[in-house]
């Protein structure tokens, strides 16, 4: 009896779930952000079930051959509903992708791509190549049913700092930086004066330092500030046509490095840390306090041991 | 009625693994193990859920071999012992101090593997429990996961190796924190046998005893522990506190903290965060 009614729930959860998952979509929108390009935004929220992992910024730009992407998203489905909404934009082919960091929700669209040449830099090759399962896992213990099938799909083929692409009248300059990871490759459109900052560039939306290097960080901030661009796409949160999120990231950076180092000093443990207060300046970002526990957790340890001396007999 | 069949079914079993004899206080945590906790890690004593035990942890963590917990218990006199706890651990305990001559405070790091309550449990000179704790959420293995960092291998270069420093508090006592380079290995992990710190004494220049501690390998890797020595047992100006210790392999360790040169401001917390 009990069994029977165990079965029946089990069919009817089953069957719940998987009219859910028919029905899950991003609706990803392109905006067009200068002529040919287009920028998909996500929200300014962390991995969840709702959104899908739907918080990055993806591109595309349609050039007179064919189509570039620059970041291919969160998942399987998110790689595949990019490749639809490009495909209402222009029949032109999709000739490649450009992955720009090694960072989960920016690569796990790649198996929509799989046609296409896929690259990245040497060292994020190297660290999806090493990561990329665990990351991936990860996603679809934050994410859930929106990753059903999503794997792992290392970029085929390595780009370099300096290289110029000129892809149907098009002039693309790369830049490897780095900083919020180890290798933060940065797309510069001259043809259009659009910068595709990659990840080093966060719009009201708290930073995440993972495998950031602060100090790095800033240099990078100052080379992209001195490039001349007309319009700014972040790795996360809203285009801008001037350097607002750059100044943004750089005092927040600022500021966090400040008051790490300053906690360090003064004796603090990392409880004490995640409750500080926040400057009113950034009080407003989305997710800061989340991301400033996640970041403490990441950067306070090892400044936390270089502020204890020594103290062995 | 399908749903409530399934939910009658779940309570029976519920029930039916309930042991006897198990505590009629309630577990504001709702902690599906509290009868085990209180039966097994607090002796079947009296306890009681106690708003003065305030136990800090961030709500969740990526990285289940590093959460940090804070216990304050401000206000409940004669504090004999201060026990850290996550229920859920195949490692429960995580540290025990006695704050002879302390606050009743603590902080550290310890391991959880899997989303758990993380309880203080304040033992009083009347016999006790004082019952304070928090939820954090955790992907799971924290416990079972190769070490978190480990000298870049060369752990044992540095075994036992200590790192502290000591600060004072604007109301007089000394905050005395401590990094003890160890494994602390649960014994869990790929057929490496458990070994761990075991216990930790600090003494101040008059030869008192101001703390103990009790460390299992629920500890993070590399402790971190935060104490704060009492006005009325800080070491004097231009003395040392004495750290001795050893651990499960009786391996000594032996350290001096120098009185503080410094006075701390207060915290500057975010009040309204729990």
């Amino acid at each position: 009896m009990i069994r029977r009614a165990l079965i029946l729930s089990a069919v009817a959860l089953a069957l719940a779930i998987s009219a859910k998952a028919a029905d899950l979509s991003y609706d990803l929108t392109p905006q067009e952000v200068a002529p040919g390009t287009y920028v998909l935004e996500g929200t300014r929220e962390y991995f969840t079930r709702e959104n899908g992992g739907n918080i990055v910024n993806t591109a595309f730009i349609v050039t007179n051959e064919g189509v570039v992407v620059i970041d291919n998203g969160p998942s399987k489905r998110y790689g595949e509903e990019l490749r639809a909404a490009i495909a209402r934009v222009t029949d032109k082919p999709v000739l490649r992708v450009i992955v720009t960091h090694l960072h989960p929700d920016h690569f796990l669209g790649g198996q929509a791509f799989e046609d296409v040449p896929v690259g990245a830099t040497a060292a994020t090759r190297a660290g999806i190549a090493e990561e990329g399962t665990m990351v991936t896992e990860n996603l679809y213990r934050l994410s859930g049913d929106w990753m059903r099938g999503t794997e792992t799909v290392v970029p085929s083929e390595t780009l370099e700092d300096g290289q110029v692409i000129k892809v149907g009248g098009h002039t693309l300059r790369l830049l490897e930086l780095s900083g919020h990871t180890e290798s933060d490759l940065v797309v510069m459109d001259e043809t259009t004066g659009v910068l595709f900052a990659s990840d080093l560039v966060f719009h009201d939306r708290a930073p995440t330092f993972p495998h950031a290097d602060i100090a790095v960080w800033l240099e990078s901030l100052d080379t992209l500030q001195a490039l001349d661009f007309k319009v700014l796409v972040p790795g996360h949160g809203p285009v801008t046509r001037d350097a607002g999120p750059i100044e943004q990231t750089r005092a927040y950076l600022q500021w966090l490095n400040g008051a790490l180092r300053e906690a360090a000093a003064g004796g603090r443990e990392i409880t004490e840390v995640i409750r500080m207060p926040i400057p009113p300046e950034f009080a407003d970002m989305d997710l800061v306090r989340d991301e400033l526990t996640r970041s403490v957790l990441t950067l306070y340890p090892e400044l936390a041991r270089d502020s204890l001396p020594p103290a062995s007999n | 009625m399908r749903l409530s069949s399934l939910a009658s079914l779940a309570l029976a079993v519920c029930l039916a693994v309930s042991p006897a004899g198990a505590s009629d206080v309630t577990d504001p945590l709702d902690s599906v193990v509290w009868d085990y906790v209180h039966e097994q890690l607090l002796n079947g004593e009296p306890v009681v859920f106690d708003d003065r035990v305030q136990v800090f942890a961030p709500e969740k963590v990526e990285d289940g071999r590093m959460v940090p917990v804070s216990v304050r218990a401000d206000g409940i006199p004669d504090v004999k012992q201060i026990l850290v706890l996550g229920d859920l651990n195949p490692i429960p305990r995580a540290v025990m101090l006695e704050p002879i001559k302390a606050r009743p405070f603590i902080a550290l790091r310890m391991k959880v593997n899997e989303g758990t309550a993380i309880r203080a449990a304040v033992k009083t000179g009347d016999g006790v429990w004082h019952l304070g704790g928090t939820v954090v959420q955790a992907p799971g293995g924290g416990c079972a996961a190769p070490r978190l960092v480990a000298d870049g291998g060369n752990w044992e270069d540095h075994l036992g190796e200590v790192r502290a420093r000591a600060w004072r508090t604007v109301d007089g006592a000394d905050r005395l924190r401590l990094m003890i380079h160890h494994p602390m290995d649960t014994g869990l992990v790929d057929n490496i046998p458990e070994f761990f710190l075991d216990r930790l004494t600090i003494t101040n220049a008059a030869g008192e005893e101001v703390a103990r501690i009790q460390a299992w390998s629920a500890m993070s890797t590399n402790p971190v522990l935060t104490l704060e020595i009492a006005p009325d047992g800080v070491t004097a100006p231009g003395t040392a506190y004495a750290v001795s210790g050893v651990d499960s392999d009786a391996n000594e360790v032996s350290a001096s903290i120098p009185a503080p040169s410094q006075t701390m401001p207060p915290p500057p917390l975010q009040e309204a965060m729990r």
